[in-house]
């Protein structure tokens, strides 16, 4: 701990450097001002257009995530949503919204039945809203550009299937979240996991088959700080703050370190003349560096985590995430460490 | 005559009056000449630390009046005082009071960074280290030195900014007989460069080295 004490200020250097380079990184050069909207239209203008299926935990979840949508997204023509409200987990509704031309909101509620159905590309409804066309015994739904052919009737309702007329080429993007928390990450989770019930074809294919409509190699997900992934930046940093208390409760050389040695050292120093004014920068200082050192141990223990949860970002990511969100962090630590100190010079007279 | 330290009525006591805390010191006068060696005993919890404290400016006193170099220490601000300790005091502990982890140049240095006289760093130090007999020790981290060389590297240190005064608490009390008769001769060397010695010890044979000898008993000067 000594030897970590006298190479605190080197660490405090270094990992300011890192902080303010990742800092800059982020905001001018990454990802604080994307556009998703942008990278929709840049793929619009290819000629893609999507279709979006998540699967929120109930109706009322998708009518307020409609809500929460950003305004581009949602007077975004060429974007349909469908929506898989789930009852329980094995009964949903689908949900279909897509703007219309006058910019009014569309909202299509269908009584389905289970998603096992729904994963075979059936839906189960009452009356498929859309336009009926009717060739021969062959009876089909034009839903947007899907078509939905009838394959049957049971208990009162017809089944349809998605028709291999339609439009094939449309691209699907699922995307699933448990809860509204996650709603607001949507954008930046798309593709990240397939639902599970919609899984036929395995996440595998499917990303095959988003990189291949897209024409792009990976879809990725956007760091920065917009609005959007705001919520999530602010509890990784709380998992982080949380982390590095512990880290500080647990490690007792630290404990011991900021209260008996340093404690010793000031007594020193003011013993040798120091004023309380040079004590009090002194233990500013101590606890921007203590607070550096638990920072770096709780982004490993953070990242001892995420790999256990196999959610590791790829080093780099990693680097630049940590050291971006150090940068928050420096900023609060400096916000925490001055009234800290005064405090702590104040009680130790 | 000229004092380095007058104290008149001096006392202390802990703990609030509702708790009715302990007096430490009773009511205590004391003048010391400037180039004086006193030395201070007492048995344990007689107030000898405590008036050490009080004379540094360390510690507040209940009542009564400490002079340092004429300088009415209870009337200063901490940053005053803090100064007076700086430039006019030297102060020896008995736990040696060193950064354990930084070197014997850094620790004798620290004195130096809070002065605002206008010292040649590099000279002083070297000059005390000299004085101290440590020069070879410079650049050895203080975890690494054995009691003796902790203390003289203590003394050294008390002495880098040319203070008049050298308040010492139990100097010889962690240290060997060899080692302790080493201490004592240095101070002695110290006291004949001019400089007035405060010493507060258990040792007789530290105290008997001193000018005069003072007891504290009750708080009460002897």
């Amino acid at each position: 701990m000594n030897r970590l004490r006298s190479y605190g200020k080197t660490i405090s250097i270094v990992s300011l450097f890192l902080a303010i380079v990742a800092t800059v990184q982020m905001l001018i050069f990454d990802d604080v001002f994307f556009d998703y909207t942008k990278e929709l239209r840049r793929q619009k203008d290819k000629g893609a257009r999507y279709e979006f299926i998540i699967v929120p935990s109930s109706e009322s979840d998708f009518l307020r995530f409609i809500d929460d949508m950003p305004e581009q997204l949602r007077d975004y023509k060429d974007v349909t949503l469908v929506g898989v409200s789930r009852i329980n987990t094995d009964k949903c509704n689908l949900i279909t919204y897509y703007p219309t031309p006058d910019k009014n909101r569309s909202f299509q509620v269908i009584n389905g039945k289970s998603i096992g159905e729904l994963a075979s590309g059936e839906i189960v409804c009452d009356e498929l809203p859309g336009n009926v066309i009717e060739e021969g015994d062959k009876k089909s739904v034009k839903l947007k550009d899907h078509f939905y052919e009838v394959v049957g009737i049971g208990n009162g309702m017809e089944i349809y299937r998605l028709s291999s007329e339609g439009d094939q080429t449309l691209p699907r993007i699922y995307c699933s979240y448990p809860d509204y928390f996650d709603i607001t990450l949507y954008v930046y989770e798309l593709v990240i996991q397939y639902p599970e019930p919609l899984s036929a074809r395995g996440a595998s294919e499917l990303n095959a088959y988003i990189s291949e409509s897209l024409g792009i190699s990976e879809y990725f997900a956007p760091e920065g700080i917009t609005p959007q992934n705001r919520e999530r930046l602010t509890t990784r940093l709380m998992f982080v703050i949380a982390v590095t208390l512990f880290v500080l409760i647990l490690n007792r050389s630290i404990i011991d370190f900021m209260f008996f040695k340093l404690k010793d050292e000031y007594r020193i120093r003011s013993i040798c003349g120091a004023t309380p004014a040079r004590i009090f920068l002194t233990k500013c200082r101590d606890l921007f560096e203590v607070g550096i050192i638990s920072f770096l141990l709780s982004v490993l223990a953070y990242q001892a985590v995420l790999a256990t949860l196999g959610d590791l970002h790829p080093l780099w990511d990693s680097v630049i995430f940590i050291a971006g969100n150090m940068g928050i962090y420096t900023i609060l630590l400096l916000i925490v460490s001055l009234p800290g100190g005064l405090i702590w010079n104040t009680r130790s007279r | 005559m000229e004092y380095s330290i007058e104290i008149s009525g001096l006392h202390k006591k802990y703990g609030s009056r509702r708790e009715k805390g302990a007096n430490a010191l009773n009511g205590i006068d004391l003048k010391i000449e400037k180039g004086d060696y006193v030395a201070l005993c007492g048995v344990s919890g007689s107030g000898k630390t405590t008036l050490l404290n009080l004379i540094a400016g360390l510690d507040v006193p209940t009542s009564g009046e400490v002079r340092v170099d004429g300088i009415v220490m209870n009337d200063l601000s901490e940053a005053k005082k803090a100064r007076v300790r700086n430039e006019k005091i030297g102060f020896v502990m008995q736990d040696f009071g060193l950064i354990p982890y930084r070197t014997v140049y850094e620790n004798i240095a620290v004195p130096l960074y809070f002065s605002r006289k206008k010292i040649e760093h590099k000279q002083s130090i070297k000059k005390v280290l000299d004085a101290t007999g440590i020069r070879g020790l410079s650049s050895k981290k203080v975890c690494k030195l054995s009691g003796g060389e902790k203390q003289r590297v203590a003394i050294a240190r008390a002495l880098v900014n040319d203070p008049d005064i050298i308040l010492a608490d139990e100097p010889t009390g962690a240290l060997d007989s060899a080692t302790k008769q080493e201490i004592m001769e240095l101070f002695g060397k110290i006291n004949g460069s001019g400089r007035t010695i405060v010493v507060v010890t258990h040792d007789k044979e530290l105290a008997d080295s001193a000018k005069r000898i003072l007891t504290l008993k009750d708080g009460i000067l002897k």
